[in-house]
């Protein structure tokens, strides 16, 4: 609580000096009025300058006068305008893609001239064309994939889905796309992300220093906003790849007022033939829908969908399908020149369903939420901006719901409990210059996650679900003495958690800066998955009455610095996470109808270095990234007789990487010809072996110690990629562009995973490891109408 | 799990390769391990009573073979009576087994092994648990991952009145268990898959059921994931397999496996073409 005081205390001492002229508007991609995220608009007289939000809108203060203003990003020739300030200005920039920089692949942050005076720490971003150039799996482009490259991010490996920020879990990471939260990113287990890369404009990560705007994951968040729609002309452009294939039309409604987008991509159905002889099929699709209209000079409005699918098959013995959906409605408006609001009303879910004719059931099961935001940006001077806003997320979770798939399968209409939870939230958060060196970046954010009633809440002895039987030192699931029934609007529990985030920098010259920050984030639901990396099966669980909420301080410092065409990043880190959940041996996780049952609340924590390296202009530009660091959890015993999960001792988390290195490279040789390369290093992940072997009913049992001692060999791989823009492009309606790429260049049999077995032939154990992606060439072809 | 390792086939399926590698493992100090099942067939006149003790160590897993014991003392104890049965070890079956096999068949009385073997003493306490007969297994002509399976169609009816957990043998070490959650006290019919490598036409097959308690059923499940090929990446962190028995002179030092005692009921059936 006194954290939270000082904040508010410091911001009474605030002054707000008079300034008298307000520069504001939006910035757009001259050729189809899309707005640009993120472009700098910089007063150099000045030194000063604001940066476009996520709906292309800026606004400054100046004191009279005339000054040269500078709009400048990444990938677009820079305007220099000369303006008289007597008056408040209303102005749209229009920029002009730079033919000439369209090949390079660049991390975002770096353009942003006066981001090293930013207190905003531990953020990377990528441009859609940028994602595009990075090579990758049969060529597909992709977002997750691009983000693995940079510092602090990592995946549990090939064929994993998800991803994990500086040692956090795959849940962990709050995934918005058009502010609404997707529940799964990957297609395809994790080959592909659920993000089509055409549809794409802008791609955020933030590793720490997240601002009190966000909550509800401890980790990281991941911020992707969709194009809007040309409102000029109508355009096509899509991609022919290996595996897939995209198409994106989109056009006006009104000629510079409204326009339309619609995306789809699709997998090749039976994608990966059967090699069995059985009728397989594995495939997936997404569509993107978009629609937006500008009202007037102040209101905006936005409807957008996504709908995405994986379906998998083996004849029809088993069928297995997944997706997400969202529909999101928002609304801008400006209040006056220095407020701007969106108000988005969004509905999203996540779906799983299984066929297994065999055993003659049906499963689905799902989680959905409805949410209501609106966020506030005040400009209120060029010292000092407001964000605020409230929040408000309804839940329902339905854990699965099985049916017989035929009449006579035996199997009955079976329903694990709903359940439902409210979670609201407010905040607000001050970015603020308080001397030509300093600048502040602080704010709370005050959460609050309300379990509702549901049906047959269980009642145990003690109000402990979990036993612990002395005599053979095990967990045991407790049996209920009983449940009540709830109505909907009761409250079983509710948690109450104020969330100080704060960022400093201090600029030390023109070029360098240092910075710090901490976050305290509260996360109220939990994926329930003890896999090493989470599977389309896993089910969402929230807080309540026996599962506590997760809770996070995030403690970070960083030294940056640009040189002329270089920068320099290092960031060390570390954090602490209380209730991390765990499972009880021989926890069975699905269909479980009462999970409280089974989960052990633990800690954990993480720690590292992260250093990155870039080179930004030039016909060569790149960068090196290099993480050290550590994420481990332990459960220890919640009594002295209890012997914990893994003794109470500390073990690694499945996706702990000591060493962490990427590389990525382009080299522009001239305007047909771009090439680009990838290398990865990362120390292999833990693993199990076993220490022994014994045997029951036939069966050769291996025997485990202590939890993740070992590790798999170190997974590295080299990627190369070369794009050919044909010369009669130019000066042509129709553009056309071939990638061309090799993935693991050298094949190197990276293991995804190790597996101890008998060999039923010679009746031996051996070690057996399962590789999955060896050399891939891939090509692709983009066109544009 | 099933499911994952099902989905897990698809990852395979894509591109993946499989190969058989070195790896060093650490070695730990060797525990006993005690296979005690014993099934009584309620269904046959005269009713017939199988199964028996087995012990033996572990040993390090790259070991060829786990080191038997022969030499401990054995017994078995029915605790209503207060008589204690001693079990015989039988050279070649490696089993431990009662003189006269009809002492286990008591459904009211709990049943005690004991285990005497180098000053130390091993309990565990365990009673009959039924088993649904089963109605039938026919061959089926379905296949699931690969065209030359062979399906057998195997249906019971399940008891309403209890919570039942059931154990499959397919005969060469080949398992599948159940519980009744989502059939309770209905007729219920599943398929299974036999590779060609494991049975033929001709061959006899012979299924049995066994009745299992809800621990063993979390047990057996965890050991069969254990013993299986598992998941690749979807692979969950192993745990260790504790059973049912204890070191009474020794608690730290505890014994792996587990003291079963199953109602039973089997079928054969001759594979056809």
């Amino acid at each position: 609580m006194r954290r939270s005081l000082s904040i508010i205390f410091l911001f009474f001492y605030t002054t707000i000096c008079g300034q008298n002229v307000t520069l504001s508007g939006v910035v757009l991609e001259a050729s189809s009025n899309e707005t640009l995220i993120g472009v700098t608009i910089a007063i150099p007289e000045l030194f000063t300058g604001v940066i476009t939000n996520e709906y292309g809108f800026y606004s400054i203060s100046l004191p009279y006068g005339t000054y040269d203003v500078q709009v400048s990003y990444v990938g677009y020739q820079t305007i220099i305008r000369n303006i008289v300030f007597d008056e408040n200005k209303k102005i749209k920039f229009q920029l002009e893609v730079d033919v000439a920089q369209l090949n390079e692949v660049i991390l975002k942050e770096s353009i942003e001239r006066n981001s090293i005076r930013k207190p905003q720490m531990s953020v990377n971003g990528f441009t859609a064309s940028s994602i595009k150039k990075i090579p990758v799996i049969l060529g597909e482009a992709d977002v997750l994939k691009s983000l693995l490259l940079l510092p602090g991010v990592t995946s549990a490996g090939e064929g994993a889905s998800g991803f994990n920020v500086r040692g956090g879990a795959a849940d962990q990471n709050l995934i918005l796309l058009d502010e609404a939260i997707v529940f799964n990113s990957s297609h395809l287990f994790g080959f592909f992300s659920v993000f089509n890369p055409d549809v794409i404009k802008d791609v955020k990560l933030y590793k720490g220093g997240i601002p009190a705007k966000y909550g509800g994951r401890i980790s990281s968040v991941l911020d992707i906003y969709q194009k809007e729609g040309n409102s000029k002309k109508f355009k096509l452009n899509g991609g022919i790849g290996l595996a897939s294939s995209r198409v994106l039309l989109e056009g006006p409604l009104e000629k510079d007022k409204g326009a339309f987008l619609f995306g789809g991509r699709a997998s090749y159905a039976h994608l990966f033939l059967p090699l069995t002889g059985n009728e397989n099929k594995a495939y997936f699709y997404d569509l993107n829908i978009k629609l937006n209209y500008k009202i007037n000079d102040n209101n905006s409005v936005y409807l957008s969908g996504y709908f995405g699918k994986d379906l998998f098959a083996i004849s029809t013995n088993f069928i297995a399908d997944y997706g997400n959906s969202v529909a999101n409605f928002r609304w801008n408006h400006l209040f006056t020149d220095q407020l701007f609001s969106n108000l988005s009303i969004i509905y999203s879910d996540y779906y799983y369903g299984l066929e297994f004719d065999l055993v003659g059931f049906k499963w689905d099961s799902g989680i959905s939420n409805f949410n209501i935001k609106y966020d506030f940006k005040h400009y209120l001077s060029s010292q000092l901006k407001l964000n605020y806003g409230l929040n408000n997320i309804y839940y329902k979770f339905n854990p699965g719901e099985i049916n017989p798939s035929r009449k006579n399968s035996g199997i009955e209409r079976g329903k694990l409990i709903n359940k439902f939870a409210n979670e609201f939230s407010a905040y607000i958060d001050i970015e603020q210059n308080l001397t030509d060196r300093v600048s502040l970046q602080y704010g709370i954010r005050w959460s609050n996650f309300t379990r509702l009633g549901q049906d047959q809440l269980n009642l145990y002895e003690g109000n402990n679900a979990i036993t612990f039987n002395t005599g053979f030192q095990l967990y045991e699931e407790a049996v209920p003495v009983g449940f009540v029934s709830y109505n909907r609007s009761d409250v079983l529990i509710s948690f109450n958690n104020l969330e100080p985030r704060l960022g400093f920098s201090y600029l030390l010259n023109e070029s360098s800066s240092l910075k710090a920050s901490y976050t305290h984030m509260a996360q109220y639901l939990h994926l329930l998955s003890n896999t090493n990396s989470p599977t389309p099966l896993d089910v969402w669980t929230p807080s309540g009455p026996f599962v506590k909420p997760q809770l996070q301080d995030q403690y970070a410092i960083g030294y940056f610095k640009n040189y002329e065409n270089y920068s320099i990043e290092t960031e060390i880190f570390f954090k602490d996470i209380q209730n991390r959940i765990d499972y009880i041996n021989g926890a069975n996780l699905i269909a479980n109808d009462a999970v409280e049952q089974i989960i052990l609340n633990g800690e954990a924590r993480a720690y590292g270095l992260e250093f990155l390296l870039r080179k930004n202009n030039g016909n060569f530009t790149g960068w090196i990234a290099y993480t050290w660091s550590r994420s481990e959890q332990r459960t220890p015993g919640r009594t002295q007789e209890e012997s914990g999960i893994n003794g109470g001792n500390w073990y690694f988390t499945p996706f702990d990487k000591t060493h962490d290195i990427s590389l990525n490279g382009s080299y522009k040789l001239d305007s047909k010809w771009s090439f680009n390369a990838n290398f990865l290093f990362q120390t292999g992940q833990p693993a199990n072996y076993p220490v022994g072997q014994y045997e029951q009913r036939g069966l050769t049992i291996p025997i485990y110690g202590l939890r993740n001692q070992e590790r798999l060999p170190a997974y590295h791989r080299l990627d190369v990629a070369a794009t050919f823009i044909p010369s009669k492009n130019a000066n042509r309606k129709k553009q056309s562009e071939w990638t061309f790429g090799i993935y693991n260049l050298y094949n190197r049999k990276n293991a995804t995973s190790i597996n101890f077995r008998k060999n039923t032939d010679t009746g031996n154990n051996e070690a057996l490891r399962t590789s999955i992606f060896g050399i891939v060439p891939s090509v692709t072809y983009n066109f544009k109408f | 799990m099933r499911f994952i390792s099902i989905l897990f086939s698809f990852i395979l399926i894509l591109s993946s390769c499989e190969e058989v590698i070195q790896v060093d493992v650490v070695n730990t100090t060797p525990r006993i391990s005690i296979d005690g099942h014993f099934n009584l067939f309620t269904q046959e006149t005269p009713i017939r009573l199988d199964g028996g003790v087995r012990l033996t160590k572990s040993s390090d897993y790259f070991d060829l073979s786990v080191p038997l014991i022969t030499d401990a003392t054995v017994t078995i104890t029915h605790l209503e009576l207060g008589i204690t049965y001693p079990l015989i070890y039988q050279p070649d079956t490696t089993f431990y087994i009662p003189e006269t096999p009809l002492i286990l068949t008591d459904f009211n009385s709990d049943y005690l092994l004991r285990i005497f073997y180098k000053g130390e003493i091993f309990e565990s306490k365990t009673s009959f648990i039924p088993v649904a007969p089963i109605q039938s297994a026919i061959q089926g002509t379905k296949t699931f991952r690969n065209k030359d399976e062979t399906e057998i169609i195997i249906s019971f009816k399940d008891n309403a009145s209890r919570d039942d957990y059931y154990l499959f043998d397919f005969g060469l070490d080949l398992y599948r268990s159940f519980e009744d959650r989502f059939f309770q006290g209905k007729e219920y019919g599943f398929s299974y898959f036999y590779n060609s490598d494991e049975v033929s036409v001709g061959d006899t097959i012979t299924i049995k059921a066994h009745g299992i308690e809800k621990e063993y059923f979390t047990y057996f499940e965890n050991i069969l994931e254990l013993s299986e090929d598992r998941g690749g990446p979807f692979q969950s962190i192993p745990s260790s397999s504790r059973g049912n028995i204890v070191n009474k002179t020794n608690p730290a030092q505890y014994p792996l496996g587990y003291f079963l005692l199953s109602e039973s009921d089997e079928i054969s059936l001759i594979i056809i073409e």
